[in-house]
């Protein structure tokens, strides 16, 4: 059988019967299962299992704020890579203190810190609170999931460290790192499933993604060990794709589906476009993420297995080493999942734009820009990953950018905004300050999207230049044309945006759990019908009101006027009697 | 005299938007230290400053990259993170 349908087999084969004995249970076995597990969550654990006060919601908060901070963290290793990417050489003077980060070096840890770091973090963080919550059951065990997040973060911090080694050594402790990552993942995915097994009801939606992405990631991964190290040069790649689309995609719809109602107080637009999003998410394969070079990335995470991988490898192009029947039914498949982005993307932004919410609430603001981007970048990453597979590999150059930009433009603005819509009800506490989120939320998306231009404007030159040296039968390793080269620092600059976005918004968290309202004490200042109140700036017209999404019931206000009785006005220096 | 409970100059002077203490020393420290080193250019012109003209050559040829103030804003988000966090654990 063909390589490429096998492995899409196997993984629809284990997610179903995932379904299957999630449905039906083991009988007996399963209970000595669950008994067994908790046990092994709780008191196999010996003092640790009581180091943590095991508190309602600690867990998730936990998970949330390690994850917020891990994502300022690859946030700013990202801005490095990209700045060393125009000048390799710019922090050469590290290496009187032994540390050789120069080139590339920056990528991995990257990953690293924004993935398994950032990203993962808070979507368990967001799993251990929306599961148990539509489950109405307790976690199974809240002490050893907040255990689990300091392990993670342990792990990240040993991986990130081992790739700057540079020797094999490092690899060994940096794949050591992930591997303590990949063990607190296991727990989780068994405190997750004991709590689930307590539920009554029917499984929500929500919790159909986050289950599917936990057990999708792994059965990507048992899809690629079975094929062998002889198909690695499909199956590494095609693994790559399905953790992507399966966890970091339909874990992150999950959670805006799940956030969304639960912010605005109104229900999504469309049940039927929720239930094919889910479906949508497991049949298709989504071609964000690709990019050859995750292959240090994979390296490392692999460890030292014999997996195949070699320098250079990325997906195997039709008639070379994988069947074109293959590549045609996962070119099929990566084409049906942008309809599934275009139904996420319809029924949100729709959902926001009703409650009026769009451009004051910090959290459906930023959903709503990732909602916006996750169609456009899965038709650019549909472009780039095709070109791939077909061989031709025009777009070749752009593929890094086109990843950076669905990663940053997309999924981390659903998972943020999601995070900060939930984050009320797990802390008790809103957000410290909505106009300082909102600027956050301004400086993230311009920051991405400008540094996403520049460097794709920088890759086509990139292209015509290359296309220029082969016509003229010049060939100079390593040349770049002179206005990428303009552009290159300019896109690095403004990725500096993200990071002072994501920086604002960790510390607005961070602040809030002292000095932020009581969940549910702020008025909403928006109705499913536009704006309860609009602030007039200056002079306008009618249109641009309505533009605005102002409606009969908007309170009009000129500038400066909403403010208390405390303002202080024009001095009266004098009173007639 | 007139009393001040009407709209006269007292109630003029008098302000409920006084800036934080902190803002405004910083502001004359600012103001003070540009007097200062214009002063020391008109009294000693050519000369560099004592002691820090000392220390600048020290990370000349390190830091002699744009990237640094870039890298030194992380680090002062960093560390404004780590010391929100520990205000917050010790105040807890």
């Amino acid at each position: 059988m063909d390589t490429i349908i096998q492995m899409m087999l196997i993984f629809w084969g284990l997610l179903i019967l995932f379904v299957w004995l999630l449905r039906n249970g083991m009988g007996f076995v399963g209970d000595a299962l669950a008994g067994m597990t908790g046990f092994m969550l709780g008191k196999a654990l010996g003092p640790g299992a009581t180091l943590l006060e095991g508190r309602s919601g600690s867990a998730s908060s936990s998970w949330i704020h390690h994850g917020l901070i891990w994502l300022f963290v690859g946030a700013s290793i990202t801005f490095v890579d990209l700045w060393l990417g125009h000048s390799p050489n710019d922090l050469y003077s590290l290496q009187s203190w032994s540390w050789d980060i120069t080139g590339d070096s920056a990528f991995v840890p990257s990953v690293f810190a924004t993935f398994a770091g950032g990203i993962h973090m808070m979507l368990i963080g967001a799993a251990l609170h929306i599961i148990p919550r539509l489950a109405n059951q307790s976690l199974a065990s809240e002490g050893n999931a907040g255990l689990m997040a300091i392990v993670t973060s342990l792990g990240v911090l040993t991986a990130i460290i081992g790739t700057q080694f540079g020797n094999d050594i490092g690899n060994l402790i940096a794949f050591g790192g992930n591997a303590l990552v990949a063990f607190a993942a296991v727990a989780i995915i068994a405190n997750v499933l004991l709590t689930v097994r307590e539920q009554e009801g029917r499984i929500e939606i929500p919790q159909w993604f986050f289950l599917f992405g936990l057990i999708g990631y792994f059965a990507a991964q048992i899809g690629f060990i079975v094929n062998g190290p002889g198909n690695a040069s499909t199956t590494l790649w095609m693994m790559l794709l399905l953790q992507h689309g399966i966890y970091f995609g339909g874990a992150a719809f999950g959670l805006v589906y799940y956030a969304v109602p639960a912010r605005t107080g109104q229900p999504l637009p469309s049940r039927s476009l929720i239930g094919l999003t889910l479906i949508g998410t497991i049949l298709t394969v989504s071609p964000n993420g690709y990019d050859p070079a995750m292959l240090g990335f994979a390296e490392i995470a692999l460890g030292p297995l014999e997996h195949g991988v070699t320098g250079g490898l990325s997906l195997a192009a039709c008639g070379t080493e994988a069947s074109c029947t293959g590549t045609l039914f996962l070119s099929a498949l990566m084409a049906l999942s942008i309809p599934v982005a275009f139904m996420f993307a319809g029924n949100v932004l729709t959902a926001i734009r009703r409650s009026g919410a769009l451009f004051e609430d910090t959290a459906l603001t930023m959903i709503a820009f990732g909602a916006l981007m996750t169609p456009i970048f899965a038709i650019a990453s549909l472009f780039t990953t095709l070109d791939s597979i077909s061989g031709s590999g025009e777009l070749a150059t752009a593929i890094s950018t086109v990843r950076l930009g669905s990663q940053w433009g997309a999924y981390i603005p659903l998972v943020l905004g999601g995070i900060l819509a939930i984050l009320p009800d797990i802390t008790g506490r809103e957000l410290d300050s909505q106009s300082e989120g909102r600027r956050a939320t301004y400086f993230l998306a311009v920051g991405v999207i400008g540094a996403f231009v520049f460097s794709l404007a920088a890759d086509f030159a990139n292209i015509s230049f290359a296309e220029a040296m082969i016509m003229a039968e010049a060939e100079i390793e390593g040349a770049v044309s002179s206005t990428a080269s303009e552009l290159m620092p300019i896109a690095s600059v403004l990725f500096y945006g993200a990071v002072i976005g994501v920086l604002f918004i960790t510390q607005n968290v961070i602040r809030s759990s002292t000095t932020g309202a009581p969940a549910g004490t702020l008025e909403v200042d928006f109705d499913i019908l536009g704006p309860q109140n609009y602030v007039l700036a200056g002079p306008t017209t009618v249109r641009d009101l309505l533009t605005a999404g102002v409606t009969l019931d908007t309170m009009i206000s000129p500038e400066d006027s909403s403010d208390n009785d405390d303002h202080v006005g024009p001095t009266h220096l004098f009173e007639e009697e | 005299m007139e009393d001040d409970g009407g709209y006269g100059l007292l109630d003029y002077m008098r302000s409920d938007e006084e800036p934080e203490l902190g803002r405004t020393m910083a502001g004359f420290g600012a103001v003070a230290l540009l007097l200062f080193l214009v002063l020391y250019e008109v009294l000693f012109p050519g000369h560099g400053l004592p002691v820090i003209s000392d220390l600048v050559p020290l990370v000349t040829g390190v830091m002699d990259s744009s990237i640094w103030f870039f890298v030194l804003g992380i680090m002062l988000g960093f560390f404004s993170l780590l010391a929100n966090i520990l205000f917050k654990a010790v105040q807890d």
